[in-house]
């Protein structure tokens, strides 16, 4: 079906084929143009304007368009576990919206009022997810008490919302004095930094402290607050590799650790393991010397034939042969790894905070 | 057996004995009764036939019922209970002759037309039918059941049904028209109690028994391990003539059937219960009530297709996709939703390994083992002592459930808990595969207060068996076994003034070794459990 990419423009073969690719950049857009969108509340976002843009004239049509495009985007995204919460999300509503009494889904003619209704339920759904922070720092900011230490890690939002809301309280001068430790992991912290300074310039003083030193600082922390990409089934959540060893960490020392979440970020998943989730992640990689030098031989060579004078590999021109392949996701390195933080049934303490927060 | 029904049979029972009057409790009890008489039979059908364990046939994996190719009965059980003075149980009624009474009367109930309200008449009249001669009348009426049986069966979509039901009529070939196989109640009945055919192809042989008379003292009738004496209430009958005359002979059947652990594991045991009701509900249709009766029979089998098969379905795919490629999947005894969730994963094309761990005495897992090994699976079957040698190797423990209690707990199979906790030690998984009709707002925190106790006879191996005999320690078989019986270590242990044996049927794991359950509504850790069960009920409500 995606074969032909000559047919002309007017065939709905490519039509097709054409949405199917602007989902993508319509979700990748949405997130660049945005720092604070969310990825569920993003790909919800950008099905909502697949919908309006769409000439669907039934209901199964729609539902059949919502559910190529959904796999087509969960396809190209590297770790689609947090977009998945939300198009299941979107997809749940429209299908509950559809078999409401009432909903008419038998008359042909009245599929024009339900398809608005549902585009502005959409948007509807999209703003009120994005006040959904601002209401987890009101509630979670009571956690920060006067004179506590608060290790945190990633670039979670959410953490730093609550974390920025606690500093204001009290109006302006910042009553509640408190003290943050982030952690900072891997290479890629610019959302880390801004988050660092966002506290800073609040009068927050903040350590910054590397992975291997979380054990080290455990001691002086009285409570652990990370964000979370999804929560599963099992009351476990998903998140940036190296949140597992600081829970485990905190329940060794015996220090609460809370997760803050939107209940759109709810996941249809039960891990069982670290390696049960449904991605690929390249966070353990054996080699021996051999395969070094072969991977260096093989950079080597890369640049020094220029392009344009040798054959591109199938993985590169992927456009000639198949245009499902263009974009394809890669597997996760370990700077993009998450990992899944088991929840304790026993104490329930994690749980409960986030049935609090959500 | 109580625990069996318990989750459906309350709502169920409230709509079946307003049309019959079935006693409450002996519906739900019949399973503790008159085990020994079918021992009788068993005994009579070992002479005929030596079959050998190995050549057992394999239950089809599709079908809802468990058989125990061996229920290793007791050594001694048959002739010390018959002569053991007992208030139900007239020394000088043999069972041979009561059972066919059984199945003589069905007819008659058929035949009034104020439907089973009216008692079925007793047997204890007069009826001169001898053990060895079945009446031509006889024979065409169980054919004729069959038949019935037969057609209720179609209307279920279970593929398995029919296949096995092909084979159960091979079986009664082969068996040359042996007139004391077809005296046993179960031969009209099994097709539609619960289609269990081979079983009585599989019944131990225990051809000692009935050559060396034990001599047994009658003073060491009751003994008893007393922390679970209250389980012992039940006694277990070794008659027919104690039973209450309005008991329909289907549901009487059933009993006969889930004591000699024919009917054996929840799930099948649910599915005989609602096909006997439906038997009964079966008579005498033209009864003004005969729509209600049409409606209640359809309930049966919408119930069984959407609670158990259907359910059944769901869980195996589901469980099926947690098995991945390369995985170990540990299983324990056998269960019916376990070993279709590996034949699922297995027919996906998953490379897998299983290892099924057994126990005594109902060698549940050698049936798994063999379907499964039938099926191309790779195999290893082990005993529970080997448990924490091949736990390394494994990568997923997968566990049916008897029930799943309110407290995020499971009932299960004596020896469970064993292994799941042996699992949970070594950071292993453990998935618990249940149907939501299994789920009970009982909670229980240990296994001692509810309970079911098995004939402490089961423990004792039948080492006149020659299969059993061959052992490390005693490696060439008896020359006759009249000489060995007196040999093994607990054959008389109704003697032993100190000797207690126990034989417990289920144990209870504790829910923070269970990692998963895996339903028909999804995947839950156990603590949702009392959650699912308000869900299910209030739409059973709805349902019935």
């Amino acid at each position: 079906m995606f074969f032909v990419p000559l047919i002309s423009s007017s065939t709905p073969v490519f039509l097709l084929a054409d949405r199917l690719n602007s989902i993508v950049a319509t979700y990748r857009r949405l997130l660049d143009d945005d720092p604070d969108l969310t990825m569920p509340v993003a790909a919800i976002e950008a099905l909502v304007e697949l919908l309006a843009q769409s000439h669907a004239s039934t209901i199964s049509e729609t539902l059949d368009l919502l559910a190529t495009s959904t796999q087509h985007l969960k396809s190209h995204i590297p770790n689609p576990i947090s977009l998945s919460a939300g198009t299941d999300l979107f997809q749940r509503y429209i299908i509950h919206q559809l078999q409401r009494p009432g909903g008419g889904a038998h008359a042909a003619s009245d599929f024009q009022s339900i398809r608005n209704h549902l585009l502005s339920n959409g948007r509807l759904f999209v703003s009120r997810a994005k006040q959904a922070r601002e209401k987890i720092a009101a509630f979670g900011k009571g956690f920060v008490r006067d004179g506590t230490t608060v290790l945190t890690n990633g670039g979670s939002r959410v953490v730093g919302a609550l974390l920025e809301r606690a500093a204001e309280t009290g109006g302006g001068g910042g009553s509640v004095r408190f003290r943050v430790i982030y952690v900072f992991g891997g290479s890629k912290n610019t959302e880390g930094d801004a988050v660092v300074r966002a506290l800073r310039e609040k009068g927050v003083p903040v350590a910054v402290i590397g992975e291997g030193a979380v054990g080290y600082a455990m001691g002086k922390v009285d409570m652990v607050i990370v964000g979370a990409e999804g929560v599963v089934e099992n009351g476990g959540m998903i998140s940036r590799l190296g949140t597992y060893q600081i829970g485990l960490l905190a329940r060794a020392a015996g220090k609460p650790f809370y997760v803050v979440a939107e209940s759109h970020k709810f996941v249809r998943l039960y891990p069982l393991s670290q390696y049960d989730l449904p991605i690929e992640q390249k966070v353990i990689d054996f080699k021996t010397s051999a395969d070094e030098e072969e991977e260096a031989t093989a950079n080597a060579k890369e640049v020094d034939v220029a392009f344009a004078e040798r054959t591109p590999r199938a993985s590169e021109r992927m456009e000639y042969f198949n245009r499902e392949g263009r974009g394809k996701a890669e597997a996760n390195g370990v700077e993009d790894a998450v990992d899944f933080t088991v929840s304790v049934p026993v104490t329930s303490e994690g749980r409960r905070a986030n049935g609090q927060t959500s | 057996m109580a625990n069996a029904i318990a989750p459906f049979s309350t709502n169920f029972r409230i709509g079946i004995t307003n049309f019959f009057w079935i006693p409450p409790h002996d519906v739900i009890k019949i399973g503790f009764v008159y085990p020994e008489l079918t021992r009788v039979e068993n005994q009579a059908q070992a002479v005929a036939e030596t079959t050998e364990p190995s050549a057992i046939p394999m239950a089809d994996p599709s079908m809802p019922t468990e058989v125990a190719p061996e229920p290793s009965a007791p050594v001694s059980s048959v002739n010390p209970t018959v002569n053991t003075p007992t208030p139900q149980a007239p020394p000088e009624v043999k069972g041979g002759k009561k059972t066919q009474q059984t199945n003589k009367k069905e007819p008659k109930t058929k035949d009034t037309k104020e439907g089973a309200g009216k008692p079925p008449k007793q047997p204890q009249g007069g009826d001169a039918v001898k053990e060895s001669g079945l009446s031509a009348k006889a024979l065409k009426e169980a054919k004729k059941a069959e038949k019935q049986a037969r057609r209720a069966q179609e209307k279920q979509t279970a593929p398995g049904p029919t296949q096995q039901h092909a084979q159960g009529k091979k079986a009664d070939g082969a068996k040359g028209g042996n007139q004391k196989e077809q005296l046993a109640p179960k031969g009209g009945h099994k097709r539609a109690g619960s289609t269990v055919t081979e079983a009585q192809r599989t019944v131990p042989i225990r051809t000692s028994n009935q050559q060396t008379p034990t001599v047994i003292e009658p003073q060491v009738e009751h003994k008893h391990v007393s922390l679970f004496r209250h389980l012992d209430g039940h006694a277990r009958r070794t008659s027919l003539s104690g039973a209450a005359s309005s008991i329909h002979p289907a549901v009487l059947t059933l009993g006969l059937q889930m004591s000699s652990y024919e009917i054996c594991g929840s799930t099948a045991r649910c599915v005989a219960t609602l096909l006997a009701f439906k038997r009964i509900t079966d008579i005498d249709i033209d009864t003004p009530e005969s729509e209600a009766k049409a409606e209640l029979c359809d309930a049966v089998d919408n119930f069984i297709r959407e609670k158990i098969t259907l359910a059944d379905k769901v869980i195996a795919s589901s469980a099926g996709d947690k098995i991945g490629n390369g995985d170990v999947v540990l299983t324990y005894a056998k269960s019916r939703i376990v070993q279709q969730a590996l034949v699922d994963a297995y027919d996906r094309g998953t490379k897998f390994r299983v290892i099924i761990i057994d126990s005594r005495p109902l060698f549940e897992g050698r049936n798994l083992a063999r379907a499964l090994a039938d099926h191309g699976l790779e195999v290893q079957y082990s005993f529970t002592h080997a448990l924490s040698y091949v736990i390394k190797d494994v990568t997923k423990v997968f566990l049916g459930a008897h029930a799943m209690l309110s407290n995020g707990r499971l009932y299960s199979r004596v020896g469970t808990a064993l292994v799941a906790m042996t699992a949970k030690s070594n950071d292993i998984p453990v998935i618990v595969c249940c149907e939501s009709i299994k789920f009970t707002e009982r909670v229980n925190l240990d296994s001692i207060v509810t309970n079911e106790l098995a004939s402490p006879d089961e423990l004792v191996l039948s080492s006149p068996d020659p299969q059993a005999a061959i052992t490390p320690s005693n490696p060439t078989p008896p020359a006759t076994p009249s000489t060995a019986a007196p040999s093994t270590g607990l054959s008389n242990w109704r003697q032993q003034p100190n000797l207690n044996l126990l034989n417990l049927m289920y144990d209870v794991t504790p829910a923070e070794y269970i990692k998963m359950v895996i339903t028909e509504f999804g995947s839950l850790p156990p603590s949702s459990v009392p959650v699912v069960h308000r869900m299910s009920t209030e739409k059973a409500e709805r349902f019935i």
